[in-house]
């Protein structure tokens, strides 16, 4: 690695996709053989960040972000339309072998296992290289083990591998020649919740033992929050948010919820004194309260009624990331 | 020389999974191995028509020698990664490739190497057999003419690989790359010996087509093993034949390096 305080450094990055159009049927077939509509997508327009190594970084953003774009570029597998990038102090474009060997990329329910073989062939491809000596191989395939439990599956095809047990094969394989980059799209889509929580928790063991640099992107908040300090939220492919996702809470919402079960129905219009009532079952409700009377408010509803249970927690961070989005939207349509 | 011991040890474990790949299909070869067998429909055609006299320098027996040695060459020399590698390209399954630093292009080239074993001992016993029984049959198996033929057939590979897969980066440009590696090879089958020994076609083609690189592809080992390349045409010939292998190494090259500029990666 080249000195560097920052293992990834990005400078206004843009990629840009020249895709074309075509509406569907016979017709649309017909003409667009003739005249062919072509339109620019902005997949990544002007971002900048900065990660330090040892991170690990959640890469939010709907469908059409630019996420897995940024992914890309930093693993070197696309050419930036304008901007800088540098990982470990290298171009990633450049594909050089001393960068390829330090970073991965995985993505969730693609294939870079050989599909017709025993999962522990491709490990052998990869050992090869990666020019992993025989010792190292050994050691670090015995820890993947312990923190994935893989030697049952090597032997099996990987075609007839159950969509976790490849996905397993799959982290393995990526991680042989133990990277101090992972970039990681969406590793958990499509697991059961076990599994899922497995994934998170040797991301997590991998972070804290190799003091590896995680840039993940997900869908599910639950690998957010259980691995993630910082988040990068990204939309229309500009970066709406960079930072703390405690602070991103606190700043989108200024309130907290709190979840009441009482002895017995009470009114709605009784509890509406004490913040805004999202969700009422007579004797169940939800109550958003301003963050600083929270716990204030919580106190005077556990006085004034009988209250079998109450809860306070954070907004879902589904709800947050939603509404940054809608903000961004918002402003966006008035700038037009 | 730690380079060359890893660069082994990968050529090495490349060609034993596609080995243990190619076990797996078994019906797939033989089925394969069936549909490779159009030289010796031609054999059966020119050899008739040759009983009464040899044509274009052809006996009959010349006839045999070329087309059996023809099966042989054709299952050595060919490669079929062009279509693999305009899929590959199209639909984003370059990208596992693109992340790993080995070039990807040894990964196609190596591929159809493990193959060509399980094909060989197929055809060749029939050869044997046809060369000890069948009186006219003659093949060049001076030491150095054996030497000029395996050369030719390094050529040959060579060229073969690096003609289709410039063809086949195409794909970097176009979406459907496939009709191009198609064309290349519907140019390849006429022009390279698959069909006609090339001193078959009238003189004002064959002024043309004997310095085109399809000929380089399959006949030159042909014309050196059943002695139809007179010894003196053997250092231009092979000259040539070199020419166009360095420049299609170095057109490949160049189209690689462009298209992995463009390269879109799909697949989310």
């Amino acid at each position: 690695m080249k000195p560097d305080d920052f293992a990834i450094q990005v400078h206004r990055l843009k990629k840009y996709y020249q895709v074309h159009h075509r509406p569907p049927g016979f017709w649309g077939a017909v003409t667009s053989f003739f005249h062919r509509k072509y339109t620019y997508i902005k997949a990544v327009d002007d971002i900048s960040f900065r990660i330090r190594p040892g991170e690990i970084i959640g890469f939010l953003g709907p469908n059409g972000a630019g996420k897995t774009t940024t992914l890309k570029v930093l693993s070197g597998l696309l050419y930036p339309t304008a901007g800088e990038v540098s990982v470990l102090g290298y171009t990633p474009h450049r594909r050089e072998k001393d960068f390829l060997r330090q970073i991965t990329l995985i993505m969730g329910q693609k294939n870079q296992l050989m599909w017709d073989l025993p999962a522990g062939d491709s490990f052998l491809v990869n050992k090869a290289i990666y020019e992993i000596p025989d010792d190292e191989y050994e050691r670090t395939l015995a820890e993947l083990d312990d923190m994935l439990n893989l030697r049952p599956l090597l032997t099996k095809q990987v075609r007839k591998l159950s969509l976790g047990e490849r996905m397993k094969c799959e982290l393995a394989a990526a991680l042989l020649h133990r990277p101090q980059v992972l970039f990681l799209d969406e590793p958990t889509i499509g697991l059961d919740v076990t599994t899922q929580a497995k994934i998170r928790e040797f991301i997590a063991e991998y972070n804290r033992r190799f003091g590896a640099t995680i840039l993940l992107t997900s869908h599910y908040m639950a690998d957010v929050t259980a691995l993630c300090d910082r988040i990068i939220v990204i939309h229309h492919g500009h970066i709406l948010y960079d930072g703390n996702l405690k602070n991103l809470v606190e700043q989108m919402a200024p309130y907290k919820v709190l979840h009441i079960t009482f002895q017995s129905p009470i009114p709605r219009s009784a509890l509406e004194p004490y913040g805004e009532v999202v969700h009422y079952e007579g004797i169940r409700a939800t109550i958003n309260a301003p963050r600083a009377e929270a716990a204030t408010r919580a106190a005077q509803l556990l006085t004034k009624f009988n209250v079998a249970d109450v809860t306070i927690v954070e907004p879902p961070v589904e709800e947050i990331i939603a509404l940054l989005f809608q903000t961004a939207d918002k402003e966006a349509n008035s700038a037009v | 020389m730690e380079a060359l011991k890893w660069l082994y040890r990968k050529i090495k474990i490349i060609l034993i999974v596609h080995w243990a790949r190619a076990l797996e299909y078994r019906i797939v070869i033989f089925i394969w191995i069936l549909a490779s067998t159009v030289p010796l429909v031609m054999m059966a055609a020119w050899v008739h028509l040759s009983t009464s006299g040899p044509i274009g320098g052809y006996t009959s027996g010349d006839f045999i020698a070329y087309y059996m040695a023809n099966l042989l060459v054709m299952q050595v020399v060919s490669t079929w990664h062009g279509w693999e590698m305009t899929k590959a390209i199209r639909r984003g399954e370059l990208n596992p490739l693109l992340l790993k630093p080995f070039h990807p292009l040894w990964h196609f080239g190596l591929r159809a190497i493990p193959t060509k074993p399980l094909r060989l001992p197929i055809y060749l016993p029939p050869i044997i057999v046809v060369t000890l029984l069948v009186p006219g049959v003659h093949y060049d198996l001076r030491p150095i003419a054996l030497l000029a033929f395996f050369a030719a057939l390094a050529i040959a590979y060579m060229l073969t690989f690096f003609m289709q897969t410039a063809i086949a980066l195409s794909a970097f440009w176009i979406s459907e790359a496939t009709p191009f590696v198609t064309i290349w090879y519907q140019f390849r089958i006429l022009f390279s010996g698959y069909i006609i020994p090339l001193s078959l076609f009238p003189t004002q083609v064959l002024r043309i087509i004997r310095w085109l690189p399809f000929r380089f592809t399959l006949s030159l080992p042909l014309e050196i093993i059943v002695g139809k390349l007179p010894q003196e045409e053997w250092a231009i010939t092979f000259a040539v034949a070199m020419a166009w292998t360095v420049l299609f190494f170095g057109l490949m090259h160049i189209i690689w390096n462009r298209g992995l500029r463009v390269y879109a990666a799909f697949g989310a």
